[in-house]
């Protein structure tokens, strides 16, 4: 079959000092005119990316490093001990994705058929569990002859790698019934030799996802400039405004998190963590939001709040508080309120503030 | 109405003024002509444009830019060409519309303006007859979406005829190549106008693809689809007849998680016959196909998703998949014969055209389009030959 893939890369000019775009973006766009004191649509942009984004991505990576280099340790001479730290390692390594998780775009969204968060999130796709897939897949490699060598690991579907993987093989024997207890978990490594060999395959796989992501924010991004160029430009590789991409990849993210799991199934049970990655994703939207290190860094509150928009904002924060404190208080009934809350604040409060329009075919088809 | 056959226009001339007569392309018709000049656009593109109350319009661009927004005092859905009156479109009302504006095109201006009975709404889409004396509209009741096809006079607006539409909530609506039969999208929504676009038959929702004898409003044949929560909206039409249709799933009111495809073939006598794009691109569709369009000469069809940026091509005989162009919140597509290309359009006041044959964009993105909001759907219309 024919099948082209033909991305609109390429058609549009992107100049490394694209702030005549940028205030087109965040300022111009609006029906207002800029506020003289407050930062100008570029200045925002140009923050987000340097203190809020690109950093949580290098934080992504080297936890992924941190979570790899823990395997080898607990490899070495897997005891208790070991297998703590490697699940504490695990529990930090899905922290630091769930802050940047929301930030579906370009890197993480570099292919419309199998997009690369896909491979560290599979649930990500329709809202599946697939922890019966890992299972099937790692007990069949480690019952099986074949060598597991970095060509295997490359080889395997997006269902069966990434985080969930990584969980399945901290966190729960192999046996039926799958006990988390430490002793069970630490008989299979013992008794299983492969399996070590299989954890570092995994591990190794998420780690170069991180680095290809960070990479692609940071270096290049599908052959051309890094993606952090295209968010400061006047439009990313699909046509759309960046900081409109960015916005709906946050909405799109909240909704994910409300529909696919907060109303449907929760991952990261096995670890205990879901709620700690909650809270991970809405300390990465008020940092985003917020911008409140370094000295010079100016946020989108900060933009808003130069334009007179105090109640906007004061909701915005508001509905943020309201979700942690229900995250903090494993209030599942509460947190899905208050991330509908959020999304909806994502959809009119703010992209109105920032007088931009998010697209009425998407936002409003018939 | 005068005759524009000689003043065949400049670039400059069309921009000034929008001299020329325009014809519609028919559908799938294959192209007839041999295409575009650098200095003379030979084809319109025509959508409903804006985002509020101020800026709704028709929006008259080419492949340079805009040409002309044409204030309609509403939010507009499809267009379409007057036959016989080439300067002549209708931008019909978005559901539930209370109005449609015919504008002629060579003048700018609104000619006459049609409000719909009490009780009845617009749905967005609707044709001339290809005599031109009647146009037909998708409409509904505003009490229980009940389908009508309203049939005025051209001249006077009045209406002359209202046929059922066979179903509920009737949206996109075209006449077969026999020139006697309507296809109705019927899209099995009930709405009110109060309620703006929520769903109040989420449980009991019926669409169908319904035949629709034009004369005598006999229903001649009915499609239903498997999948009862996907509903039936958009449509078009090739020259032998053969109807594609693009679906949009209330996936709230499902208890799977299923993907459905949404892009349907219909032939006479036969079944409905999907698209398949293969589970991760529909997913990526998102439940949603917003507008679709078929070039009968290459038997190609089209169909765009807003919500996955996403437009998809098949061949409409085979079914095979055959590429697809991401571009943010894409909507509008249109076959332009002239290019013997698709355009679409999408948000951040972007177009593209994409070769019918090979689906590669062709050369640079058309436009500017500063400050468009290309609203769903798209229509091409060409210049006549001057013979």
């Amino acid at each position: 079959m024919k099948r082209l893939h033909v991305r609109s890369s390429g058609e549009i000019a992107r100049p490394r000092a694209a702030h005549f775009g940028l205030l087109v973006s965040l300022a111009a766009c609006s029906t207002e005119a800029p506020t003289p004191s407050g930062p100008s649509g570029p200045e925002v942009m140009q923050s987000t990316v340097d203190h809020t984004i690109v950093p949580a991505f290098v934080g992504f990576r080297e936890a992924a490093e941190g979570m790899r280099a823990e395997v080898d340790g607990f490899c070495a001479a897997p005891d208790a001990a070991g297998l703590e730290r490697l699940q504490g390692d695990w529990r930090a390594l899905s922290s630091a994705w769930n802050a940047v998780a929301a930030y579906n775009l370009g890197p993480l969204d570099d292919d419309v058929v199998t997009p690369r968060i896909l491979f560290i999130e599979s649930m990500r796709q329709r809202g599946v569990d697939y922890t019966d897939t890992v299972r099937e897949t790692y007990a069949a490699a480690l019952g099986g002859s074949a060598t597991l060598d970095e060509a295997h690991f490359d080889a395997l579907t997006f269902n069966q790698v990434g985080l969930l993987a990584l969980e399945v093989l901290a966190f729960e024997d192999a046996r039926a019934g799958h006990s988390q207890l430490t002793d069970d978990v630490l008989a299979d490594y013992l008794e299983e030799p492969r399996k070590c060999v299989y954890l570092r395959g995994i591990a190794d796989r998420l780690l170069e996802d991180a680095r290809t992501v960070e990479a692609g924010w940071t270096e290049s991004f599908a052959g051309g400039e890094p993606f952090s160029e295209a968010m400061l430009g006047t439009s990313l590789p699909d046509g759309g405004e960046p900081i409109v991409g960015l916005l709906i990849a946050l909405q799109q993210h909240l909704d994910y998190v409300k529909v696919r799991k907060l109303e449907a199934t929760l991952d990261a049970q096995r670890s205990g963590h879901f709620y700690a990655n909650v809270m991970a994703t809405l300390l990465a939207l008020e940092e985003l939001f917020e911008q409140p290190a370094p000295e010079e860094a100016v946020g989108i509150f900060d933009y808003l709040l130069a334009k007179g928009l105090d109640e906007d904002v004061e909701l915005v924060r508001a509905n943020l508080d309201a979700a942690k404190q229900a995250a903090l208080a494993e209030d599942r009934v509460a947190l899905t309120n208050a991330i509908a809350l959020l999304d909806g604040n994502l959809k009119r409060e703010i992209p109105d503030g920032l007088g931009v329009e998010l697209g009425i075919n998407f936002s409003d088809g018939d | 109405m005068k005759s524009r056959r000689s003043d065949r226009p400049t670039r400059r001339a069309l921009l000034a003024g929008l001299g020329g007569a325009w014809l519609l392309p028919s559908g799938c018709h294959a192209p007839d002509d041999a295409g575009d000049t650098a200095a003379e656009p030979s084809e319109l593109w025509l959508s409903a444009h804006g985002g509020d109350q101020a800026s709704y319009a028709l929006l008259v661009a080419s492949a340079e830019g805009v040409v002309a927004r044409i204030e309609s005092g509403f939010r507009g859905h499809d267009v379409c060409l007057r036959p016989g009156h080439p300067d002549r479109v209708v931008l019909f009302g978005r559901r539930p519309g209370r109005e449609a504006i015919e504008v002629d095109l060579g003048e700018r201006r609104v000619v006459r303006r049609l409000r719909v009975a009490e009780g009845r709404a617009l749905q967005g889409h609707g044709f001339y007859t290809p005599d031109g004396a009647h146009l037909v509209t998708s409409e509904a009741d505003e009490g229980e979406s009940l389908g009508k096809l309203a049939v005025r006079d051209a001249e006077t607006l009045e209406l002359v005829a209202e046929l059922d539409s066979h179903g509920v909530g009737p949206h996109e609506i075209a006449l077969m190549p026999d020139q006697r039969t309507i296809v109705v999208a019927n899209g099995g929504l009930h709405t009110r106008p109060e309620s703006g676009d929520e769903v109040l038959n989420l449980d009991s929702m019926r669409s169908s693809l319904a035949y629709v004898d034009l004369a005598s409003g006999a229903l001649v044949h009915e499609e239903v689809h498997a999948e009862p929560k996907a509903s039936i909206r958009h449509l078009d039409v090739c020259d032998d007849g053969t109807v594609v249709a693009a679906l949009q799933v209330q996936r709230e009111a499902m208890s799977h998680e299923e993907v459905v495809p949404l892009v349907l073939v219909h032939r006479f006598g036969e079944r409905l016959r999907p698209l398949d794009a293969g589970l991760e691109l529909v997913a990526a569709m998102q439940d949603y196909a917003g507008s679709v369009a078929v070039d009968s000469a290459h038997r190609v069809v089209g169909a765009t998703s807003p919500r996955g940026d996403l437009a998809l091509f098949w061949h409409v005989d085979t079914g095979a998949m055959l590429g697809q162009l991401e571009l943010f919140d894409v909507c509008g597509i249109a076959a332009s014969p002239e290019r013997s290309a698709f355009v679409l359009t999408g948000g951040n006041a972007q177009a593209r055209l994409v070769d019918a044959e090979t689906l590669a964009p062709l050369a640079e993105p058309p436009g500017p389009y500063a400050d468009t909001l290309w609203d769903n759907h798209l229509v091409v219309l060409r210049r006549r030959r001057d013979r």
